[in-house]
């Protein structure tokens, strides 16, 4: 794993978004807010009868490593089931973004999963 | 103009050549550039010792000992309330000792509630600090007062005519704060305090950023209530003061009951304790009043008024050269006079908190984020800043790796 934080290829993420944008019919509307330093995620998603996500999106504002978490997660999460993905860790986060991650931005990195982890079932439009 | 005291704060050569970043790591040669004494200052050896001997040599309760070192644990208390009165140019029985200005301002909410009924006005500034505006909001709302916020100038200032406009007969309260810890804009707190005191308010003044940092008595602003923080001025966390006119201590109940505070106690009523003990129930932090006094005795040694000059100086080289940086928005008023050693900024296309990351790695610390400070952040349409605080021990030094440190985060994100 790379020391440097800020590499390239969270960079990319954070300056090119994959899949930002608010998922017509979602099954799954999720909103989650980093009070600390006011980063905000919501994803939504597309599940089928098995459990599994078929599509993923999100719509955010914040620092890199929130917003490239939440990118590479709707990419990563396509074909897997919504628990495999609302249970995962800070260790799992350092893998998809392949770098160290201190406590405090965890926080950060985690935000997409936590949003995941409430379904809001008022923005809810599916 | 150089201090050259860094030497008395064993913090730089403990953390001289290491950076925190994802993990612990070390980098050989990077001088550990402190920028977030806004937040919490560090403390030179004769606080730290102060404290220590404290503990080590007669650690004891203020309230009833009757055996030496009780004696002297007491006398060493008090001592230290005269001290830090006359630092502000109070009479020692006007100063209780609570663990922070955030103690102050929310203890000094519930004293006042007998003298705010329904609606009347209790008013605050947007650029408050959460713990200067969220007692009086709730105030309000247990008294069924009315809230005012006065609104801002658009460089985040406080005009004194919107303070007299939006201040009226039906006014009881003005809390407002003395430096913004934001955007280290100063208010004119005298002239506030005069407009409060025209219409028959009582104010409260926040002065967490500027009893650290510059020469201020009670008596020239003629201040109700002054709130601020040992951590801040070189001393001890979980220590800080509520200073209040005799007159209104006198007459104001406490609000937290319990030992040493009391005079008498029935079953049916208890009375109190003359001020300020019958406001400071409970065993103290006494290390930290100790510690408080040596800070400001550290801090009368060197001067407020060189104080002052000095992190202005900083303050305004940090501000000429990071406003000179493509993309770097400065936050306050534009006229250096009216700012304390407090320096705003935003980078464009990287998130405050990704420059700080990036500057962490550099051993310099700065804070990041809307500090505690959500309306002055939704009053500038932003979600946090970039904050660099100055203190006595910086130098000119620190200011260059500062700058240094916004260029290569810019770098980084490519802006």
């Amino acid at each position: 794993m790379e020391d440097e934080l800020y590499k390239e290829h969270v960079l990319n993420h954070y300056r090119n978004p994959r899949n930002k944008y608010a998922l017509v019919g979602a099954d799954i509307v999720g909103k989650e807010t980093n009070a600390l330093c006011g980063d905000e995620v919501t994803v939504y998603a597309h599940v089928n009868e098995n459990g599994i996500i078929t599509t993923m999106s999100f719509m955010g504002d914040g620092c890199a490593i929130s917003q490239a978490a939440a990118s590479l997660i709707t990419e990563y999460a396509k074909g897997k089931r919504v628990e495999e993905i609302q249970g995962m860790t800070h260790v799992d986060m350092e893998q998809l973004l392949g770098i160290s991650l201190s406590i405090v931005r965890a926080r950060c990195a985690l935000l997409p999963v936590r949003a995941l982890q409430h379904n809001n079932p008022i923005t809810q439009n599916g | 103009m150089k201090l050259d005291i860094k030497k008395d704060f064993p913090i730089f050569s403990a953390r001289d050549g290491s950076v925190s970043g994802g993990k612990e790591q070390s980098r050989d040669g990077a001088p550990f550039t402190f920028l977030d004494s806004a937040a919490v200052s560090q403390m030179p050896q004769t606080v730290i010792d102060a404290g220590s001997e404290f503990y080590a040599t007669y650690k004891a309760n203020v309230h009833s000992g009757i055996y030496s070192i009780g004696l002297r644990a007491v006398k060493a208390y008090e001592s230290a309330r005269n001290t830090v009165a006359e630092f502000i140019g109070a009479h020692s029985n006007e100063i209780i000792f609570t663990s922070g200005t955030t103690m102050s301002l929310n203890m000094l909410s519930r004293m006042l509630e007998p003298r705010v009924g329904v609606g009347d006005e209790i008013v605050v500034s947007a650029m408050e600090h959460h713990s200067n505006f969220i007692p009086w909001q709730e105030l309000a709302k247990r008294t069924h007062a009315t809230f005012i916020v006065l609104p801002l100038e658009k460089d985040g200032t406080l005009s004194l005519d919107t303070v007299r406009k939006m201040t009226g007969p039906r006014t009881k309260i003005i809390a407002i704060t003395h430096v913004s810890h934001a955007t280290g804009a100063i208010n004119d707190v005298r002239e506030i305090c005069r407009i409060a005191h025209a219409v028959g308010a009582l104010c409260v003044v926040d002065g967490a950023q500027s009893v650290p940092h510059m020469p201020i008595t009670v008596r020239e602003i003629d201040c109700d209530f002054l709130a601020f923080s040992g951590q801040k001025m070189l001393g001890p966390t979980g220590i800080g003061v509520l200073y209040g006119k005799e007159e209104y201590l006198r007459m104001i109940d406490p609000v937290i009951f319990g030992g040493g505070m009391i005079r008498e106690v029935g079953a049916d009523v208890s009375t109190w304790a003359d001020t300020p003990h019958k406001f400071e129930a409970g065993t103290p932090h006494i290390a930290g009043v100790i510690g408080l006094g040596a800070a400001v005795s550290y801090i009368e040694g060197i001067g407020r008024e060189e104080i002052r000059a000095y992190e202005h100086n900083l303050a305004d080289m940090a501000r000429r050269n990071l406003s000179a940086i493509a993309g770097v928005r400065l936050y306050g008023p534009s006229n250096a006079n009216e700012m304390a050693g407090i320096v705003s900024c935003t980078v464009e296309g990287a998130h405050a908190h990704d420059v700080a990351e990036i500057l962490s790695r550099e051993n310099i610390a700065v804070r990041a984020g809307h500090h505690c400070a959500l309306p002055l952040m939704n009053h500038f349409g932003i979600s946090g800043t970039i904050r660099a605080s100055f203190y006595l021990y910086n130098t000119e030094e620190d200011v260059e790796r500062l700058v240094a440190g916004v260029k290569k985060a810019r770098h980084i994100f490519n802006v």
